[in-house]
């Protein structure tokens, strides 16, 4: 799986290329709690090249949303493929996210 | 059978795994694979918490109207775990279970608890 960051304005824009299996997920979750320990608190994740994400994955947008929200933040899903909108779907947690 | 003790072992595998599903499963490969990993992820950091002294066996085996995988840990088995409250959205871990119900037919645990047997119905090549 390919990360790509960019902060514009405050907002820090993920980009993500690929699969995403617990390796990949804990190299995430590091990169967004570094953002969130520098003040950073609202994110816009793209996911319209992913493929998949499993549970691991699903767990660290759960974390970092948790996060995100008692700093008044929050992240916003943007292009999730047909499976990634089905994984989030079936596990409740497109009412978590906004989803674009 | 595959035999492992590690994610990264695992990882190493895990592609031609999913290449020998979608060679075979068809339509439904991705729902198996799927299935299959978090499986593996739970014997992984459930059932044999990360000891890498400790395997994990993987069987997938062609059945007449489908295909049955087995997930064997080394760990104390799944009665003895702690499973996390899934209806808590806030909970980060504890959604596995309900992606592998939605991947395959049916499932179950041995007694013991470190062994579970997936069943998906599909035509296999």
């Amino acid at each position: 799986m390919e990360i790509d960051t960019v902060i514009n304005n405050g907002q820090v824009t993920v980009t993500l290329w690929g699969s995403m299996y617990v390796e990949e997920a804990a190299v995430l979750r590091e990169k967004l709690i570094a953002f969130m320990e520098s003040g950073h608190k609202q994110f816009i994740i793209k996911l319209n090249n992913v493929d998949y994400i499993d549970s691991s994955g699903l767990g660290v947008f759960v974390a970092i949303q948790k996060r995100a929200l008692k700093m008044n933040g929050g992240i916003t899903l943007v292009g999730a493929t047909s499976l990634v909108k089905e994984l989030f779907e079936l596990t409740r947690l497109n009412k978590v996210f906004v989803m674009q | 059978m595959y035999c492992f003790s590690s994610l990264a072992e695992f990882s190493i595998l895990r592609e031609s795994i999913k290449e020998g599903l979608m060679k075979n499963c068809g339509k439904d490969a991705l729902a198996v694979f799927i299935a299959i990993n978090e499986s593996v992820n739970n014997a992984i950091f459930h059932g044999n918490k990360e000891d890498n002294s400790k395997n994990v066996y993987l069987i997938i085996e062609k059945m007449p109207n489908g295909i049955k995988i087995v997930i064997r840990d080394e760990g104390r088995g799944f009665l003895n775990r702690e499973i996390p409250n899934t209806s808590d959205w806030l909970e980060e871990h504890g959604r596995g279970f309900a992606i592998i119900q939605h991947c395959v037919d049916s499932y179950r645990l041995n007694k013991m608890g470190n062994e579970i047997t997936l069943i998906k119905k599909t035509k296999v090549a």
